[in-house]
């Protein structure tokens, strides 16, 4: 039920997230980061089941970090999405399955070029410049598609998020009151919620 | 389909199935239908509703104040309809500056609890610090995500203190953990949710915070039949833990709530008269 949408503009990259944990029908927790930091300009966000959400992004932060102190550099976010994804093709035939979460992985290389990346449990990968995990894609992608134009600029950006945010709130069943929004541009990542 | 016998040739009979199987079978003698339900509590009432099918047959519930962290829960161990005790203890001390609550299957949590109690020690021990409350609950959360179709049933809070302060975690048998500030596990856990909702302030007196977590577990104890007993409360602070209250019968706490609204605690509020 997790609701994660992500865009890419001229130099940024978005990724948006909803802050709530249920469980049967409780609402646990309304402020859980879903976004995982994996350094200073790269940022993945994971929709899953709990455990599995947790410990997959605890892994690949890990070995992300691991691989930085192995080969002494970060590697660029093309290098990142195929490590991401070769974990997931890794699990797929194992003895626990496949991981059970589904992932945006974005950020802004070195040069200053954004990219975002739509992963799948089952090892798929695609870069986009806009899309979302779970129900989100029904309620956001027309409105993603139909606000998103080329070398969008941050402010620009922030409202079409803005956007789906309330279209969420409007129409989707589940209600998710409060939304982690983080973004990667060359300076860093900024993090808010709405 | 009409099944004609020779007996009724030419009779204007009209053939009912029973007639049939009253004179030319043998029937086995009826016997009532034995229905297996599984023993599940408020579950029943629902029809087996998934949804609702809360395993965990209890109320616990803890959060974060100015003070340091509160934790609050009932006392009645329930086998389906059967009230097997109480007296449980649903706070395990882990060690003194560690609580545990439980929730789901006492074995699993006793043991667990008691397990991590071994290891906070063995740390300890090795490296001549404490070990932290993040580190205790993900050393939890690691052997739960181990065992996770294995069948433990366990849904608990470790709450405790260290040298960042006091922390409460939410860690349950699907390997998950939360951080947070309110937490409420349990079959009654919605309807303490609702009192808890309604007057948590981060800035409560310690008074007014044990005040709010008997009334939360009160209420939930109320509604729920696998919640009852006696509330405890503990109260965790940068020096450790204190027991607030051992045990405050809720039966007690009825009668005493409904005196101060100036009702008599009887149930018949809406007055209802049938003649």
């Amino acid at each position: 039920m997790d609701s994660i949408f992500g865009l890419q503009g001229g130099d940024f990259v978005i990724v948006a997230c909803d802050g709530s944990i249920a469980h049967s029908i409780l609402k646990i927790k309304e402020t859980e980061d879903k976004i995982l930091k994996l350094d200073d300009h790269k940022i993945f966000g994971i929709s899953g089941e709990g455990a599995d959400r947790n410990s997959f992004g605890e892994l690949v932060h890990k070995n992300h970090c691991l691989i930085r102190y192995k080969t002494g550099s970060y590697m660029n976010l093309q290098e990142t999405a195929h490590f991401v994804r070769s974990m997931y093709a890794q699990a797929i035939r194992s003895r626990d399955g496949p991981h059970q979460c589904n992932g945006l992985l974005g950020g802004v290389d070195s040069d200053g070029t954004p990219s975002l990346y739509w992963l799948d449990y089952l090892g798929s990968l695609q870069k986009i410049t806009r899309g979302a995990q779970g129900y989100a894609n029904y309620f956001l992608l027309g409105l993603l598609d139909n606000q998103y134009k080329p070398n969008l600029t941050k402010e620009e950006g922030i409202e079409i998020i803005k956007k789906c945010i309330k279209e969420l709130q409007t129409r989707f069943l589940i209600a998710q009151n409060k939304f982690i929004v983080k973004i990667v541009t060359k300076q860093g990542i900024e993090a808010f919620t709405i | 389909m009409i099944d004609f016998d020779p007996s009724t040739f030419g009779l204007a009979h009209t053939y009912q199935k029973e007639d049939k199987d009253e004179i030319n079978t043998l029937a086995l003698p009826s016997a009532p239908q034995v229905i297996y339900k599984t023993l599940n509590g408020p579950t029943q009432i629902n029809g087996g509703n998934k949804l609702t099918n809360f395993k965990h047959g209890t109320t616990t519930l803890g959060f974060v104040f100015k003070e340091g962290i509160l934790l609050a829960v009932d006392s009645r161990a329930s086998m389906g309809s059967f009230l097997s005790s109480e007296q449980v203890r649903k706070v395990i001390e882990i060690n003194e500056y560690l609580l545990g609550t439980m929730a789901g299957g006492a074995a699993d949590c006793q043991y667990w609890l008691a397990y991590l109690a071994n290891h906070c020690r063995t740390y300890e021990l090795k490296n001549g610090s404490k070990l932290s409350v993040a580190a205790a609950s993900k050393f939890l959360q690691g052997i739960l995500i181990g065992y996770r179709n294995s069948g433990l049933s366990m849904g608990c809070m470790i709450a405790g203190t260290d040298t960042t302060g006091q922390h409460l975690y939410y860690i349950d048998n699907d390997g998950m953990r939360l951080k947070g500030d309110i937490f409420s596990v349990g079959s009654g856990s919605t309807y303490a949710y609702g009192v808890l909702d309604n007057h948590y302030r981060y800035d409560l007196s310690l008074n007014e915070a044990v005040e709010l977590g008997i009334r939360a577990i009160y209420h939930a104890t109320h509604r729920d039949t696998a919640s009852g007993g006696v509330v405890r409360v503990y109260h965790i602070h940068k020096d450790g833990w204190t027991k607030v209250h051992d045990g405050i019968d809720v039966v007690d706490l009825h009668y005493q709530f409904a005196k101060q609204k100036g009702l008599v605690g009887d149930g018949d509020e809406a007055k209802q008269r049938l003649f």
